[in-house]
C-alpha cells in the first residue's frame, strides 16, 4: 500500500517535471504579452532565452500608453517546482518620467512557493530605496513597504504622500 | 537458472519505465497541444512616424498685405555723418494715458482723461483734446502739438493696460518671478517661468491634475480634473474640466503625444492649445519669450 503510494507520488513528480522542460515558455510569455498590451503595456525589444528550467528575457523596452516608459536588463524567471522566483535587474526609468519616478530600479525578486501557494512576496532595492511587498492572492491586495531613500524623500514627495508613514517606514496597499 | 533471473529484472524493468515512458507521451502530446492553442508571436512596438507640422504663428494680414508696408531701411551705410538727435518733447502732466491702439505709420487712436476727471475722451490722428492735437501714435507714447511745440505723453507703468502681470513677487522660497505678458490678443509667457515649471514637476501636480479621456478604448485627450485658480495654469485660462485636444497641431491621443511636447518645451516659441470648454472647441495662444 505505502509502496504503491510513493510509486504514484513519483509517477505524479515525474508528469510535473517532464511538463515543466516541455511546456512551450515562449508562448505562454506571448499570451502573457497580449494580456499586457490590452491595459496599455509592451514589453518590446526584448530577447527571449527559453532554458528546460528557466525563462529569461533581456534588453526589454516597456512601453506604456505609447510611451517608452522603461529600459529592463533582464528578466530571469527560474522554475525550481517548490520554489519559483522572477528576478528582474537594472530598470532604467525613461528620462522623462525620472521627474515623477525615482530613475533607476537595481533589482526586483518576485518569489512563489508552493508550501505557500496563495501568497507572492516581492523585495526591491533601488534609487527609491528599499522595498518588501506580499501579494495575497485570497483577498487580491498588494501590501507594500518602503524604506525611503534620501532622494525619495527630498525629490518625490508627492509619491510619499500617497503613503501611510509608520515609524519611518512608508506603507502603500492596492486591490486589484 | 541463470536465464530465468534475467527474464524477472526485464520484466521488473518494463514495468517501472512504461509507465514513465507513457506519462512522457501524454505530457508531449498535452504540451504540443498547448503550443498549438497559444499564441505564436509576441506584441512589438512599432514607433508612429507622425509628421505633424510645426506650429508656427503667421499673420495672414501681413502675408496678403494688408497692412502698410514698413518704409524699407537703408543698410549699406558705411560711414555716420552725424549722430542722430533725440527728439525733446515737453511732457503732459495733467493728461492721464488710458490705452493705445497703435497701427503703422504712427497712426491709430487713444483714449485720454483728465487727472481731475474720471471722463475719458477716445482721439484719433488730428482731434484736440484741451487745444492739444494729436499728431502721432506709438506702441507706448503718443505726441501731441500746441502752439508748434510737440509733448510726449506716456502710458504709466501701473495704469499700462496689464503689460506685466506678476503673479508671485520673488520670494526666498520661490527664487523666481512669475510672469505672463497679455499685450492685446497676444499672451507672452516668460521662458524662465515655464523652464521652472519643466524642472519642478511637483508643482505642476500641486496645481492641475489631469486625466486621459478615452473614445473606443483609445486616448483622445486630457481631462483637468483639478486646477489651481490661482496658479499659472488658471493665468493662462485654462479652467477646470477643459479638455486639452492638441498643443501645437500635435494632437493628444497618448500619453506619448504629451511627453513630445514637454520634451521639445524648451524648442518651442509659440504654444498653440486646443481645449473642448462645455462642448465648444476653442483655442489659447501663447507665446514664449
Amino acid at each position: 500500500m505505502i509502496k504503491n503510494f510513493f510509486r504514484y507520488l513519483f509517477y505524479a513528480i515525474f508528469l510535473f517535471v517532464v511538463t515543466f522542460v516541455m511546456i512551450p515558455k515562449t508562448s505562454f510569455y506571448f499570451m502573457g504579452e497580449q494580456k499586457l498590451f490590452k491595459k496599455g503595456v509592451i514589453i518590446s525589444n526584448e530577447k527571449i532565452n527559453e532554458g528546460l528550467f528557466s525563462f529569461d528575457i533581456s534588453d526589454g523596452d516597456i512601453i506604456y500608453n505609447d510611451l517608452r516608459f522603461a529600459n529592463v536588463s533582464s528578466a530571469k524567471l527560474k522554475l525550481h517546482f517548490i520554489n519559483n522566483r522572477l528576478n528582474i535587474e537594472n530598470i532604467n526609468i525613461a528620462k522623462e518620467f525620472q521627474g515623477f519616478v525615482p530613475g533607476k530600479i537595481k533589482s526586483i525578486q518576485i518569489d512563489h512557493t508552493i508550501l505557500d501557494p496563495t501568497f507572492i512576496n516581492i523585495s526591491s532595492t533601488g534609487d527609491m530605496g528599499d522595498i518588501d511587498g506580499r501579494v495575497d492572492l485570497i483577498k487580491r491586495t498588494i501590501k507594500l513597504s518602503l524604506t525611503a531613500s534620501k532622494l525619495m524623500k527630498s525629490k518625490y514627495k508627492m509619491i510619499l504622500k500617497q503613503m501611510k508613514n509608520k515609524d519611518g517606514i512608508y506603507k502603500y496597499e492596492y486591490r486589484f | 537458472m541463470g536465464f530465468i533471473n534475467m527474464n524477472i529484472d526485464f520484466n521488473k524493468f518494463l514495468k517501472f519505465f512504461i509507465p514513465l515512458f507513457i506519462i512522457s507521451v501524454f505530457a508531449y502530446i498535452v504540451n504540443i497541444v498547448l503550443f498549438f492553442l497559444l499564441p505564436k508571436n509576441g506584441v512589438d512596438y512599432i514607433e508612429k512616424t507622425t509628421h505633424a507640422i510645426p506650429y508656427i504663428k503667421v499673420d495672414i494680414t501681413k502675408a496678403y498685405d494688408l497692412y502698410p508696408k514698413k518704409p524699407v531701411q537703408k543698410k549699406l551705410e558705411t560711414k555716420v555723418v552725424s549722430k542722430p538727435v533725440k527728439q525733446e518733447y515737453q511732457l503732459l502732466s495733467n493728461i492721464i494715458l488710458k490705452a493705445i491702439y497703435a497701427t503703422a505709420n504712427q497712426r491709430g487712436w487713444i483714449i485720454v482723461a483728465e487727472r481731475n476727471s474720471k471722463k475719458t475722451h477716445i482721439l484719433e490722428i488730428g482731434e484736440k483734446f484741451k487745444e492739444y492735437k494729436l499728431i502721432k501714435v506709438y506702441e507706448n507714447y503718443v505726441i501731441f502739438k500746441m502752439n508748434s511745440k510737440e509733448y510726449k505723453l506716456s502710458m504709466k507703468k501701473e495704469e499700462n493696460n496689464v503689460k506685466y502681470e506678476v503673479l508671485k513677487k520673488e520670494t526666498k522660497k520661490s527664487p523666481w518671478s512669475e510672469k505672463i505678458v497679455v499685450d492685446g490678443d497676444n499672451v507672452k509667457v516668460s521662458r524662465k517661468l515655464m523652464n521652472e515649471y519643466v524642472s519642478n514637476l511637483d508643482k505642476v501636480w500641486k496645481n492641475i491634475a489631469i486625466k486621459e479621456i478615452k473614445e473606443n478604448g483609445r486616448i483622445n485627450g486630457f481631462k483637468v480634473l483639478r486646477m489651481n485658480k490661482n496658479s499659472v495654469f488658471g493665468k493662462l485660462g485654462l479652467q477646470k474640466d477643459d479638455i486639452l485636444k492638441s498643443i501645437n497641431n500635435i494632437k493628444l491621443k497618448s500619453y506619448n503625444d504629451a511627453f513630445k511636447i514637454y520634451n521639445k518645451i524648451n524648442k518651442i516659441d509659440f504654444l498653440n492649445i486646443k481645449i473642448l470648454r462645455n462642448g465648444n472647441e476653442m483655442e489659447l495662444n501663447y507665446e514664449l519669450d
